[in-house]
């Protein structure tokens, strides 16, 4: 009898003990929610340890961290963006101080001869300043939605081949003789040659415009490579060369808007196809797009 | 809440007998600072950065953390700290004491043990006991210890003492990610003024128990400029022209070519009258004085500046 | 402090210290038994004259008195009543609250944990469990031991069993809690082994009680945790209980709260 009225008083006492801890954790959880409220990043934590608590704290810290990491990247988005709009406008103001300096120097200006090379300076800093806004303009265009162009099979080698012409004055203006080296040049790709062409121009010209000479292109299934010498190998991040408007030495090189790159792997990723740059040798970069291949259009 | 500080001491006071080890602190911390510390060995930092973590009761004076006084348990969980050494178990490996730290402060998931430890550079000492980890690694792992627990605000006592420049820069840029992407609030003292000049954004300076300044980056990038640096290519004819045109103003030749112009606002105006008359003028730049020449001025009680 | 409980628990059962004193005192039962059975044994007693030992005395006795004790009371005589136990636990306790102090760890714990109780209470808990985990495993390896020779020592009844482990349970405990008080007083493992060799061995109590002794006041240091021990009873009967228990109870509590109070004073 004595025994069991012990037993009873024990586990009266027992329950009573946890039902306490229990109000008490519960108390303590409160607390530290009223912290988060007012802004704080705390881990919650437990004061007792049962097992229950734990999941739950577990369970409510991996719901908070989510919310806090969605929460910073939209903050860096944001930022990345405000980056990206002062990037622009660096880039625009330089073309544009020059024109206005020079105008202002041409109303200063008596000799005819001084005066038309101004006119002429003022023209091209225009030029290139609209060469920018159209960039970023087919930029804005090929990351919106609504870019779904007509796609079908486009043989590479010729595509290439026009783009190469096209700037034969640059390359002889540059002393670079470039190599072609075609595994198959009856190669075909899903794309359209206006799609094609820039691509493959506007890594020529990234090639011609920032590289130290030489241009390799290979051209390996669906993959074509562009490599290139490159001057500060250290001063490049491969992964960031897609990035708007990064560019490798801070000396920003006069005539470049900064998109070339970004405007070729948006174009590959609608196209279903990839862009990779990855530094080789230690001077050299090596840009690769691969393409969707498609069966080869029998010939016109 | 943004309106609060992060630390606010009020009359602060310790006394050891009858020697005031601080005295009348007023500090204040706001949120998403870094706070650099100042103050010589003995000038009473340790002593306030404790009782900032309730390891020491003020004699004096009350210490509020976020708004909450610093005895209440549950605010004191936003602290970490890393105060003078760092306190670790020697006999036991890095992940041992983090996870007593972990256990102590009641943590529910070790994932993040792991994670910081990594950050830290400390994922690969394994079994090594603390005890014979160099004075570096037990530092990183002090750091790590505060980290536990994601707390809002780090209060750390010197803690790049003992670690190589390249431990000294990890430190540097994990302590301005932290700020910069987490937002805490972080009080750091240091010896080291050039360190603490590339992270803190406003400064106190501590002296003999007492807060003789506080002051923000930018207030002090502005005092400390103190001249302009002008480098000419006839210092004579300089001299005289400055002489001729500005009376009252206060230059002095500091080299074959040099001259520094104090209390002078704008070079604009020099400028022009050296080129105007013939003057080559090499560079013309404001000269600032690095942070320790303005602390060890400060601290002698040396040039005032207003 | 149920979170600075399982932080000690953790550290307890992972450092060699705990396993350490434990053989310590395994082995010193086990020494105490088989020097007790070479002696008490006749064909033991004739292995050890046959391998050439001398043994001097009379052993007629030996064997009644072998029978006639019962294995609580070997256990007893063995490490427990003399002090050696106390010693042992005392060392683990100093080691153990200690290294808190110099390794600076304390700093750590005191910054998440404002009410000094959590500290102290946590200690104590541990501490505790600590010494009843050695008093019940000597006394099980004691009981196997008795079990192996076939019967060798008189069995105790469970009643007594009861009672003495619960007595010696709380004055070894006290003695842990008094070397704890000493060590947050003094913040040095020496002081606190220095503590734990002299006082929990009795070497202290012993010395004042032959002094006091000549003036008459013997009895004053009957109420010393030591003395307690020394004398605990095998068995259990009514009166003499209370003593036991009540000095264990009060040095307990006095040692804990004036722990608590010297932490809370003292900065960190």
């Amino acid at each position: 009898m004595f025994f069991l009225m012990a037993a009873f008083v024990l586990i009266i006492v027992i329950l009573a003990v946890l039902l306490i801890l229990y109000i008490r954790e519960v108390r303590h959880l409160i607390r530290q929610l009223e912290l988060l409220e007012a802004g704080s990043h705390i881990e919650l934590t437990t004061n007792t340890g049962s097992r229950v608590f734990v999941v739950l704290y577990q369970k409510l810290n991996h719901i908070f961290s989510t919310v806090r990491s969605r929460e910073n990247q939209h903050l860096r988005a944001q930022k990345q963006l405000k980056q990206s709009v002062s990037d622009l406008a660096h880039d625009i103001r330089t073309p544009l101080t020059s024109a206005s300096g020079y105008l202002q120097m041409l109303e200063d200006c008596t000799e005819s001869e001084k005066q038309l090379r101004y006119e002429q300076i003022i023209e091209k800093r225009i030029a290139e300043l609209k060469d920018m806004l159209e960039e970023l303009f087919l930029y804005t265009k090929l990351t919106s939605e609504d870019f779904s162009p007509e796609l079908q099979s486009t043989a590479v080698f010729p595509v290439l081949s026009d783009c190469m012409i096209g700037l034969y004055h640059v390359f002889e203006e540059k002393q670079i003789e470039p190599e072609i080296m075609f595994e198959n040049e009856e190669i075909c790709v899903t794309a359209t040659p206006e799609i094609l062409g820039r691509i493959f121009r506007n890594l020529i010209n990234n090639a011609l415009l920032h590289g130290a000479g030489g241009l390799r292109v290979i051209q390996e299934g669906g993959s074509i490579a562009f490599m290139n010498l490159v001057n500060n190998a250290d001063g490049i991040e491969a992964d960031r060369i897609f990035e708007r408007f990064y560019k490798a030495d801070s000396t920003r090189k006069k005539g470049s808007s900064g998109l070339g790159l970004s405007i070729v792997k948006e174009l590959c990723l609608r196209i279903g196809g990839t862009a990779e740059a990855e530094l080789v040798n230690g001077n050299m970069l090596k840009i690769t797009v691969s393409l969707p291949v498609a069966k080869p259009v029998p010939h016109l | 809440m943004n309106t609060q500080y992060a630390v606010k001491t009020n009359n602060l006071s310790k006394l050891y007998g009858t020697k005031a080890a601080v005295s009348h602190l007023n500090m204040e911390v706001k949120p998403g600072e870094i706070y650099g510390f100042i103050g010589r060995n003995g000038s009473g930092k340790s002593t306030t950065l404790k009782m900032c973590c309730g390891l020491v009761h003020p004699t004096e004076g009350e210490i509020s953390l976020f708004g909450c006084p610093v005895t209440d348990e549950t605010t004191r969980r936003r602290v970490g700290m890393l105060i003078e050494d760092p306190g670790l178990y020697p006999h036991m490996n890095a992940r041992d004491n983090m996870i007593l730290k972990a256990k102590c402060l009641g943590l529910t998931d070790f994932r993040s043990i792991d994670h910081i430890l990594e950050l830290m550079n400390l994922s690969d000492t394994g079994k090594k006991k603390t005890g014979q980890f160099s004075m570096g690694m037990k530092q990183r792992l002090g750091i790590a210890m505060a980290l536990l627990g994601n707390p809002d605000l780090l209060i750390l006592d010197e803690p790049i003492n003992g670690l190589d420049p390249e431990g000294i820069r990890e430190v540097r840029e994990c302590l301005l990610t932290l700020n910069e992407e987490a937002g805490k609030t972080i009080i750091i003292s240091s010896h080291i003024l050039g360190e603490l000049s590339k992270l803190a954004t406003c400064y106190g300076i501590i002296k003999e128990g007492e807060l003789i300044q506080q002051i923000s980056r930018k207030k002090l990038e502005a005092k400390c400029r103190d001249y302009i640096q002008l480098k000419v290519d006839n210092t004579d004819r300089t001299a005289a022209l400055l002489a001729e045109n500005f009376p009252d103003l206060h230059f002095e030749a500091a080299d074959r070519n040099q001259l520094h112009v104090y209390d002078f606002a704008d070079p604009a105006p020099l400028t022009t009258l050296l080129v105007t008359n013939g003057i080559q003028v090499h560079s013309c730049s404001l000269h600032q004085m690095d942070l320790e020449q303005y602390f060890l001025e400060l601290m002698e009680g040396g040039r005032r500046y207003a | 402090m149920l979170n600075l409980l399982r932080m000690d628990f953790y550290r307890v059962f992972r450092n060699k210290g705990f396993y350490v004193c434990l053989g310590i005192l395994i082995f010193s039962n086990i020494l105490l038994f088989g020097l007790l059975y070479m002696l008490a044994d006749p064909s033991a007693r004739q292995f050890l004259l046959e391998i050439g030992g001398v043994i001097k005395g009379d052993f007629s006795d030996l064997d009644t008195f072998v029978s006639n004790t019962t294995i609580l009371e070997i256990y007893h005589q063995g490490t427990v009543g003399a002090g050696f136990f106390a010693v042992i636990t005392g060392v683990l306790a100093a080691l153990f609250v200690c290294t808190d102090f110099d390794s600076g760890f304390i700093k750590n714990i005191i910054a998440a944990h404002e009410n000094k109780w959590d500290y102290i209470l946590s200690k104590c808990v541990c501490l505790c469990t600590v010494n009843l985990l050695y008093l019940v495993i000597n006394f099980g390896v004691m009981l196997v031991l008795n079990m192996a020779f076939k019967g060798f020592f008189k069995p105790s009844k469970p009643a007594d069993i009861l009672f003495y482990m619960l007595c010696a349970w709380l004055l070894i405990s006290a003695f842990s809690m008094l070397t704890m008080l000493i060590c947050v007083i003094t913040r040095r493992f020496a002081a606190g082994v220095a503590w734990a060799i002299c006082i929990n061995s009795g070497l202290v109590t012993v010395i004042l009680n032959t002094g006091l002794a000549i003036f008459g006041l013997g009895w004053i240091t009957d109420n010393t945790i030591y003395m307690n021990l020394f004398n605990l009873p095998q068995v259990f009967n009514g009166t003499y209980v209370l003593r036991p228990v009540i000095t264990a109870i009060a040095f307990f509590v006095i040692s804990v709260i004036l722990s608590k109070l010297v932490l809370a004073k003292k900065d960190i």
